[in-house]
């Protein structure tokens, strides 16, 4: 399937499940069997493993390339400035592989794009673009996939890409939904087909007429994801206060230069639109309200 | 170090700002920590583009107000000595 992803058309001889229509900045992508020694670079980021979540990750950069690691996944190679990405040959399945492709090695790629990559999902809500902000495990993708059961275009549903523009704008990421099995057999997913079973969710591809193309949607809203007891609640953050959780949720590489950028990308978002906390109860009869409150007062 | 009315003042270099539509925040890129001002204490930052001695931010405050109140001195001292504790400026001793 031809297409884009976060803006990028891959130029490549491997099929991707993930893509969306429409043109995009060429993008590199190639296989390499990983025999090579190891190219060395300084460590730049780590992630730890957390067991049925999350595999143990590192990232190394020199002289402007950068080579992901993942335990069990092999080597990634990106090299943002091209833009290109060599993806390891024969460790995943090749859905699992894209996966990660549209992971940190994209994000490598859209950062030097000049773009912002922000821990968030994001939907469509009449031809805006809406964040659905918060950490690993809180909840979003559950959230994104009862937007897509509504009706809504999911834009992406763990990294989004943020256009720093006047008004800013999401750029849509892969067409994909990554539910936890508990949630799957329980929340209707009507324009969505299974690609994969992982230990720990199911692994949807948006069908080809709820995908749409990578054109950037004007930004709306961002809304924090918090959890409460005390009923549904949708409140107002100021600019400020917004900035402590944009800057957990951001990604940047650790130099100077990198936390300057971010902090002149996330502050400038804050100051530019709606931010909201949305305090919910976890519960699965309660996503209708939560997608309710959220498309029509976000 | 005393604050002093003649003691220079300067930013810290690892720390960066961004004017808010109401005041404004200082973020500190080693730590990751961050402070926000109200719209005073953003004028009291922009006078700091250059280091500055506690008498000339009371001076540059002084010229922006039209009728300045008499504690001036003292809430700019308050400041910048809990942005000093928080190490969003340095005094600079050299």
């Amino acid at each position: 399937m031809t297409g884009a992803c976060f803006g990028f058309r891959p130029v490549s001889e491997l099929s991707f499940e993930y893509l969306r229509g429409g043109p995009g900045e060429p993008l590199e992508i190639r296989e390499h069997d990983g025999n090579g020694a190891d190219p060395g670079g300084a460590l730049v980021a780590e992630w730890t493993p957390v067991p049925g979540r999350r595999s143990w990750g590192r990232l190394y950069a020199e002289d402007g390339r950068y080579r992901l690691w993942v335990e069990g996944a092999g080597t990634f190679h990106v090299d943002p400035r091209v833009p290109s990405v060599e993806l390891p040959a024969g460790r995943e399945p090749a859905v699992r592989r894209e996966e990660r492709l549209w992971g940190i090695p994209a994000l490598l790629c859209f950062l030097e794009r000049g773009d912002l990559p922000l821990h968030a999902a994001a939907v469509e809500v009449d031809g805006e673009a809406l964040l659905l902000a918060a950490p690993g495990f809180a909840g979003k993708t559950t959230l994104a996939a009862a937007f897509d059961a509504a009706g809504h275009r999911v834009l992406s549903e763990d990294v989004s890409c943020i256009r720093v523009s006047t008004p800013p704008a999401v750029v849509p990421g892969p067409a994909m939904l990554r539910v936890r099995r508990d949630m799957a057999g329980r929340l209707p997913l009507p324009g969505a087909r299974e690609l994969a079973v992982g230990d720990d969710r199911i692994h949807f591809a948006l069908d080809p007429d709820r995908r749409g193309d990578c054109s950037p949607l004007p930004l709306r809203a961002l809304v924090f994801l918090r959890r409460g007891e005390g009923g549904l609640t949708l409140e107002r953050v100021p600019a400020a206060d917004a900035l402590p959780d944009l800057w957990a949720l951001a990604f940047r590489l650790p130099t100077a230069a990198d936390g300057e950028r971010c902090f002149r990308s996330i502050a400038g978002l804050a100051d530019g639109i709606r931010v909201w906390n949305l305090s919910r109860e976890l519960r699965l009869d309660g996503l209708d309200d939560v997608v309710g409150i959220i498309a029509s007062d976000a | 170090m005393v604050l002093g009315p003649d003691t220079p003042i300067a930013r810290n270099p690892n720390v960066v700002y961004r004017e808010l539509a109401e005041g404004g925040v200082l973020l500190r890129l080693d730590s990751g920590q961050y402070h926000g001002v109200n719209a005073t204490g953003l004028a009291i930052w922009n006078l700091l583009e250059e280091p500055s001695t506690l008498a000339e931010l009371k001076a540059g405050l002084e010229a922006q107000v039209e009728d300045p109140p008499a504690e001036l001195e003292q809430e700019v001292r308050t400041f910048l000595e809990d942005l000093r504790a928080r190490d969003l400026v340095v005094l600079d001793d050299s």
